[in-house]
């Protein structure tokens, strides 16, 4: 779907490289490993990604078009609330996409549609796009470091601990995870973007409210409010749990992993090949499968916890 | 523009005073009309001969108080 172009990185991609080559030291062996994982991904690197345009917006059309549908009995509820379901956990991955810029460059032509994408498709979450991007950007410069990764409090010794923890971190009293995002905000000099999230929170729940209040309260739980828990439960556990539960290290290498799902690629988002992604997250998250293919040899050498995929 | 000051001043307090009573407010604002609705669509008779909205405004207003005071909707402490 994405119009692949093999032309020379940009100029994004190029302060990468250098912070790469930087990180990765200078003994020769080392630069010759970059030098050639970083040819590797300049292979899927550019161009515009048209598949999180479709996939966004679409899954945002179908969403909405469940409503109407449940309102005027075309649709039986019992079966819109697993597609309304998966719309929810469906709706992160295009904007995480948009985070990265990788729908279309900065400075570049079709870069409107980038944020676009990055704003309409979280809706169904409620988690704003400004909110979302910071902070996982941040997660991204200080991946697995307490007090500085963002999603830091994800970290669970084993599946249903990381979903209790979640869950836990939802409550109204806690400050940490979802609830740690204003603090983390704050602290990267962005206190207005704050603001994004609570007028998210008013229009969620203000929406809500009025729907139980005109007769369609189970409705609202079953086409927003659970899915909505689902989803986001389900975003955190594969993004946030899976791919660096079991790697707490913060090196360039080592701080998350290649692992083989039991959902396949598909049902764990895309997450299997996570390591591609942190190190080079300008790749589509479409690439990343046949980025980590070829790249496997690499990361070999360098170590790389691997699984068995 | 000290009065702009003072009414956007206003406001976020109103809203952070929102944000403090959160459960409660989703406990007496939200649950209630769902329950009664659930409690129609389950064809069931609310108990102390209570309607279906009132026995709404129970569970709201004491899982609401709860939450309000615990930070947890399901556990003591959050």
């Amino acid at each position: 779907m994405e119009s692949v172009t093999t032309s020379a990185p940009d100029t994004a991609t190029d302060q990468v490289i250098e912070r790469d080559e930087a990180r990765a030291g200078s003994a020769p062996e080392n630069k010759e490993l970059i030098r050639a994982e970083q040819a590797v991904a300049g292979k899927y690197i550019g161009g515009v990604a048209w598949t999180p345009v479709i996939w966004g917006l679409g899954n945002l059309a179908v969403w909405l078009s469940l409503w109407p549908l449940v309102f005027l009995d075309i649709l039986p509820l019992w079966a819109a609330f697993p597609i309304a379901t998966v719309n929810v956990a469906a709706s992160y991955l295009p904007a995480h996409e948009a985070m990265h810029d990788i729908i279309a460059r900065r400075g570049s032509r079709l870069h409107w549609l980038n944020e676009l994408v990055g704003h309409l498709s979280m809706i169904p979450l409620i988690l704003p796009y400004r909110v979302a991007r910071l902070t996982h950007l941040e997660h991204h410069r200080h991946t697995n470091k307490p007090g500085l990764d963002p999603d830091y409090e994800m970290h669970g010794s084993g599946p249903v601990n990381a979903l209790w923890r979640h869950f836990r971190n939802r409550q109204p009293g806690s400050t940490i995870g979802l609830r740690g995002y204003p603090e983390v905000l704050k602290r990267l000099g962005r206190p207005e973007v704050v603001l994004d999230g609570i007028a998210y929170q008013l229009v969620f729940y203000g929406i809500l409210c009025a729907l139980a209040w005109n007769g369609f309260g189970i409705e609202a739980v079953l086409l927003w409010w659970l899915p909505r828990h689902i989803g986001s439960s389900y975003v955190l556990f594969f993004l946030s749990w899976a791919p660096h539960h079991t790697n707490f290290g913060t090196g360039r290498y080592g701080n998350t992993r290649a692992w083989k799902s039991r959902l396949g690629n598909i049902g764990s988002m895309g997450m299997q090949f996570h390591i591609v992604h942190h190190l080079y997250p300008n790749i589509p998250i479409t690439r990343t499968p046949a980025a980590y293919r070829e790249m496997k040899p690499l990361l070999e050498a360098r170590g790389c916890d691997l699984g068995t995929l | 523009m000290e009065a702009a000051q003072e009414q956007d001043r206003a406001i976020v307090r109103i809203i952070r005073t929102g944000f403090r009573f959160g459960p409660i407010l989703f406990g007496l604002l939200f649950i209630p009309p769902v329950t009664a609705q659930i409690i129609a669509a389950l064809n069931i008779a609310p108990p102390f001969g209570l309607t279906p909205l009132a026995a709404g405004f129970v569970v709201g207003g004491v899982w609401g108080g709860f939450a309000q005071i615990s930070g947890s909707w399901v556990t003591w402490r959050a």
